[in-house]
């Protein structure tokens, strides 16, 4: 028996780190990869460029600008919404059965699929609203489809927060909207933000949503109000990938470069926020 | 002697569970008062009923009479957090606030509406000096109260409890969690406090009770057993059971 | 460690020495009243009873009081015992002026001079007073030596109390076998300040087992020579 679990022991640690590095390594091989194909291709005119049939003279200055203005307003929209529906029914909804229905459901909504939130935004906010094919239906749109993350996110971070801390401020004469404002948030903040980067980093990619509500890949302007018609990073990409002519993957390749620096470069910052509040706190 | 803190036929109950019966007690003015009993008798329920803590428990219900300064508090129309701030609480686990000393006691003061920084300064010092805190962390205010020792971060919830000026402070066994020394420096800490509070202490340390306390009030299953003087109370019982306690035949 | 109790038993430390102090005076007072038929004497030590009494309780009930509301330990514990024993000891040894007194009120006239002078009586009472005034500071400032000295001191008395049948009987002889009531008393007088000796040096053995945890009772003295 001794033998038996000798063998598995000294089998075990190898086995785990060979799992971890798999998936770091085929990322770093696909970004590799990705790198060498797409890093020529980056200079100023592909990134002040207008799109075009011409692979050389295409650029992605409509693509990158579309996908701030839809992370901006998605941000607005579902970052309060989020938060502020996950300290009610943590801090203030009665617990009843109710409650306990609504909060399983809205778990279960991180779960449908992107392209049914496609449908619902176009028929809700395309039409309904008469958005039309609008930054602003884009972003509601994919607000719905982040906002379980942030709720869930939320919700386990003020749940997380010891209940001692509330009774320590009510005893002193706080009422519940101090308490939560002045101690139970900032302890959740590190969760809060955590949360907050998974949602907009899963937005930022998002693609099909956006094509149900009739984002565009020929966009020939960049969007001066949340009203106007506009494209983003991860449509661009797939449309020039769809493409036979070999310049285009090349235009991808550069295109998914960009993407992924955004994504990091607004990963970082607000990790390193994350950080830096959560020594003050802690 | 005035009595500050009064009960009439308080019940308490969680749900079906009754947690007090009938209690009627008086308790004096800056005197400490301590409650003793084996675990479960109620103490803890008893204690919480004065800065109606006991609200946040969902399936507690409270009948009869309790009296804080001789006006009823148990009723729909008071204003729970006023209370509060005249009855403070110091809690058996020290749970100081995630952020600095300093914000730690000053939070109290902004709840109260204190705006003047120098008045703030001045309070967070005077407190953390009757806390016996001052001298070990006037250089360190701004630092996470998280950094402190137990009996450390104790004797900060004491100051951040008496730097709003309640008239009452509870306590639910303040020192349980700490050990032999800081528990010490508490207890003298408190009856240095008896002087400008009513302070009213659950403890299961008998000990506790005889060595600090003015009042003793003895609760056994949700029953007011036996309550008077400390001295007489733990030299000559009148009732069986409270005997049976102190001695520790049971309990 | 707790304010409370040290505070309390430097309260009962004073309040020991009023009363080692009180019953000082009364075993003076015996001396005078034995000595010179002080009337003075005689009437205040019966007065002074009540006070005596009084005091014994009241240390009492302050010994109940620290035990059960302060757990004492260790050399505190012992003290709060020895006091104990030692307030009991204290109302004895005054208990015994008082009874000499109430002979000398029975008796009502002085004792012969001789008699007294044979029995040395006076040597007796001084050797008591030397052994209490040791048992006081003894105990105030802890100090174990002056209190196995104690031990030693009463082997005088014995002595003394040896020889009262012998020396009595001399005093008889010589004069004519007048006054042997007072005789029988000057004998009593004797066995009782033997009898207070022996209080104080119950004192002593008390002093020794607080402050070394030390019981000598009963035991060969010359052991615990230091």
């Amino acid at each position: 028996m001794n033998k038996l679990t000798k063998i598995k022991e000294s089998i075990f640690p190898p086995f785990a780190l060979m799992c971890s590095f798999i998936g770091i390594i085929l990322l770093l091989i696909f970004i590799g990869s990705i790198f060498i194909d797409g890093i020529s291709r980056i200079d100023i005119d592909f990134l002040s460029n207008l799109p075009s049939r011409y692979a050389d003279k295409a650029g992605i200055l409509t693509s990158w600008t579309g996908t701030i203005w839809i992370m901006i307003f998605t941000a607005l929209i579902s970052i309060p919404v989020g938060i502020g529906a996950a300290i009610y029914m943590e801090e203030y909804s009665a617990k009843n059965r109710f409650n306990t229905f609504l909060e399983i459901n809205i778990s279960n909504l991180a779960g449908v699929p992107s392209i049914i939130y496609g449908l619902l935004g176009l028929e809700i906010f395309v039409r309904l609203s008469q958005l039309g094919n609008s930054v602003l239906a884009g972003s509601l749109t994919l607000s719905l489809l982040i906002l379980p993350i942030i709720i869930v996110a939320t919700r386990e971070a003020i749940k997380a927060v010891p209940n001692s801390i509330r009774l320590a401020s009510y005893a002193l004469g706080s009422s519940k909207w101090d308490t939560v404002s002045n101690h139970v948030l900032p302890a959740a903040s590190g969760g809060i933000l955590t949360g907050i980067i998974l949602a907009i980093s899963r937005a930022i990619g998002e693609t099909a949503p956006l094509i149900a509500i009739g984002a565009l890949a020929y966009v020939p302007f960049v969007p001066s109000s949340p009203m106007d018609e506009f494209s983003v990073l991860p449509i661009q990409i797939f449309n020039w990938t769809t493409r036979p002519q070999a310049e285009f993957l090349t235009n991808a390749a550069a295109a998914i470069l960009i993407l992924l620096a955004i994504t990091f470069t607004l990963t970082g910052i607000a990790v390193y926020y994350r950080n830096k509040w959560q020594q003050k706190i802690g | 002697m005035s009595e500050i803190l009064k009960t009439e036929l308080l019940n308490v109950s969680y749900g079906e569970k009754k947690a007090l019966k009938n209690i009627s007690i008086s308790i004096p003015a800056n005197e400490i008062t301590a409650l003793i009993g084996p675990s479960g008798c109620g103490k803890s329920t008893f204690l919480r009923v004065f800065n109606r803590m006991n609200d946040f428990i969902k399936s507690c219900k409270i009948t009869g009479d309790v009296y804080v300064e001789n006006k009823q508090i148990n009723q729909k129309n008071v204003v729970v957090e006023e209370l509060r701030k005249k009855v403070g609480m110091v809690f058996q686990k020290p749970n100081p606030f995630p952020k600095s000393i300093f914000e730690n006691i000053a939070y109290g003061l902004k709840v109260q509406g204190v705006k003047d920084k120098e008045t703030i300064k001045n309070r967070v010092e005077e407190s953390l000096k009757q806390s016996y805190l001052w001298e070990e962390v006037k250089d360190t205010l701004n630092e996470s109260a998280l950094s402190l020792s137990g009996g450390q971060q104790q004797r900060l919830c004491f100051a951040r409890t008496i730097a709003i000026k309640p008239s009452i402070i509870l306590m639910d066994e303040p020192t349980s969690a700490l050990d032999p020394i800081a528990t010490a420096k508490i207890e003298e800490l408190i009856i240095d406090l008896k002087k400008d509070y009513t302070i009213v202490i659950v403890t299961h340390n008998m000990q506790q009770a005889s060595r600090i306390s003015d009042n003793t009030a003895f609760f056994y299953m949700g029953e007011l057993i036996e309550y008077g003087k400390t001295e007489v109370l733990f030299k000559n019982p009148s009732k069986e059971s409270t005997e049976n306690y102190i001695t520790g035949r049971f309990g | 460690m707790s304010n409370q109790l040290h505070n309390r038993l430097e309260s009962l430390k004073s309040e020991m020495k009023s009363y080692f102090d009180l019953v000082l005076k009364q075993v003076e007072m015996a001396k005078k009243a034995c000595l010179d038929f002080d009337q003075n004497s005689i009437t205040k030590i019966i007065s002074n009873e009540k006070l005596v009494n009084e005091l014994e309780l009241k240390i009492d009930d302050e010994c109940e009081s620290i035990l059960s509301l302060y757990n004492p330990m260790a050399k505190d514990l012992r003290y709060i015992l020895a006091v104990y024993e030692i307030n009991h000891e204290l109302e004895r040894i005054s208990d015994i002026s008082d009874s000499i007194a109430d002979y000398l009120v029975l008796i009502n006239k002085p004792f012969d001079l001789d008699l007294l002078n044979i029995c040395d009586v006076d040597k007796m009472f001084d050797v008591a007073k030397k052994m209490y005034q040791k048992s006081i500071s003894a105990f105030l400032n802890e100090d174990t030596e002056s209190a196995l000295s104690i031990l030693e001191d009463d082997e005088k008395l014995n002595y003394f109390n040896a020889k009262a049948a012998s020396s009595i009987t001399d005093f008889l002889k010589k004069n004519n076998y007048r006054d042997i009531e007072n005789s029988f008393f000057m004998f009593s007088i004797m066995r009782k300040i033997e009898k207070l000796g022996d209080h104080i040096k119950n004192i002593g053995e008390e002093i020794v087992f607080f402050v070394d945890s030390k019981n000598i009772k009963h035991q060969d003295k010359k052991r615990f020579e230091k």
